[in-house]
């Protein structure tokens, strides 16, 4: 990770005592600066393109409940940010697994500090992952994930900015790495994988 | 190809022995187990059905590269044909399709139930689906073939449209059969996930069969009777 420059954070935590002690926790920090705090997760995507954050906290509860499970899809617009749970109460492990990591309130700032760096790394690598073909490529989860939607190749071009005829291409390799052809084979596939949640079908 | 085909002298008992899979046919043609020794046609006289569409049926469910050319078309008795398909849709419909429905439900504990309801649901519509497509058949392709057998004045359709909108019910099978063996998270039910497995593919199997013998089998013999009338 490279030490000349910092990362920015934003955090998204319905409670302001413990929004303002994570802030302070991380006041002292020369790598980490919060560059906004927000309580609610509408307000968040308004604001998300301006701040260009590298980092989420979030804490899951601020997620309707149906949509946790599709973390990723609820933040498509930008898949390179690592998303950290700031976690008071009970939530479902299978809703964590899908974040780059889990801040807990009894943390101290070096236990913050290092589960920040690692979620920061461990999503360089799930994006390179991604990239070299472990799966299907950002870019194809995008195609699957609008297929899953309804989309019809020429709304899937408009929206992503590419040609029907890649959209096409995506389209040949997603069914050539799954094995699944028809559209809802494709939506439980994307189901499955938490790209989507089932209201967004 | 003609050789090494079943033939009408053969005993049927070594057709099941060289694909276990004609244990289907033999059904939808009615015919029971239990034969004994008796040959390919001795057990078609028994049960009135036509040695001719008999061979052509379990020679194309077994050898892929096999259809049959004019010379054996013009033998088949169109109406048993249209019998036997009938059967099979109604083999699909109210054995297949039901015992996979309620494998597939077994397929997860109360707790999964987010799994077991994509699944479902996945099936549900594919079910339309096949229903749609058998019921176009049963409500309109198979009347217009056995009006035209019966000499009746043409109604307003052509053996053509059928063939060229004749949807494809069997990628979505290959579907499911992809999400069961390689995304469905793995968990306690393996058992049930492989019976239901195995069941999918013997029906995928048998439906690529059918839809081979209604493409390859009943278009061409409907041709012929069609070109017969134009001709007049």
């Amino acid at each position: 990770m490279n030490n000349d420059r910092y990362y920015k954070i934003i955090i998204v935590e319905p409670s302001p005592i413990i929004a303002a002690g994570l802030k302070h926790l991380l006041h002292e920090s020369n790598e980490f600066v919060i560059a906004g705090h927000m309580d609610n997760i509408a307000y968040l995507k308004n604001r998300i393109a301006a701040l260009r954050p590298d980092l989420l906290i979030v804490n899951p509860v601020v997620i309707d409940f149906d949509k946790r499970f599709a973390l990723r899809s609820l933040f498509q617009d930008i898949p390179n940010v690592a998303i950290m749970a700031l976690v008071h109460n009970y939530i479902d492990s299978d809703i964590l697994r899908q974040y780059n990591g889990v801040i807990e309130i009894y943390d101290t700032s070096n236990t913050i500090e290092t589960k920040l760096r690692n979620a920061l790394s461990s999503q360089i690598d799930k994006k390179e992952f991604f990239e070299n073909g472990g799966d299907l490529t950002e870019r194809e989860i995008d195609v699957l994930i609008a297929v899953a939607k309804g989309l019809m190749n020429k709304e899937i071009a408009d929206k992503l900015n590419i040609s029907i005829h890649t959209v096409i291409s995506h389209r040949k390799n997603i069914t050539r790495k799954t094995g699944i052809k028809s559209v809802s084979g494709l939506t439980v596939y994307a189901l499955i994988n938490n790209l989507i949640t089932s209201d967004e079908v | 190809m003609k050789h090494g085909l079943f033939t009408a002298k053969m005993k049927l008992s070594d057709l099941l022995f060289a694909d276990y899979n004609l244990i289907l046919v033999l059904s939808r043609f009615g015919i029971k187990l239990g034969f004994g020794e008796k040959s390919v046609e001795e057990v078609c006289n028994k049960y009135h059905i036509s040695s001719p569409l008999f061979l052509v049926v379990v020679n194309v469910s077994t050898y892929s590269e096999y259809f049959p050319d004019e010379s054996e078309i013009v033998l088949l008795n169109v109406n048993e044909l249209i019998d036997y398909l009938h059967a099979s849709h109604i083999y699909y419909l109210e054995d297949k399709i039901s015992s996979i429905e309620k494998q597939l439900k077994e397929l997860y504990s109360k707790d999964e139930k987010r799994y077991g309801e994509m699944i479902e649901r996945f099936f549900s519509e594919y079910k339309n689906e096949v229903v749609n497509h058998f019921s176009y058949e049963e409500n309109t392709v198979f009347p217009y073939i056995r009006n035209l057998l019966k000499q009746n004045t043409k109604v307003n359709y052509h053996i053509n449209q059928f063939e060229k909108n004749h949807s494809n019910i069997e990628d979505k099978l290959t579907d499911l059969i992809n999400i069961l063996i390689k995304y469905l998270p793995e968990n306690e039910r393996n058992k049930e996930k492989e019976n239901a497995l195995f069941n999918i593919f013997l029906f995928t199997k048998d439906l690529s069969k059918h839809i081979l013998i209604e493409n390859k089998v009943l278009v061409p013999c409907v041709k012929l009777i069609e070109e017969k009338y134009e001709q007049r």
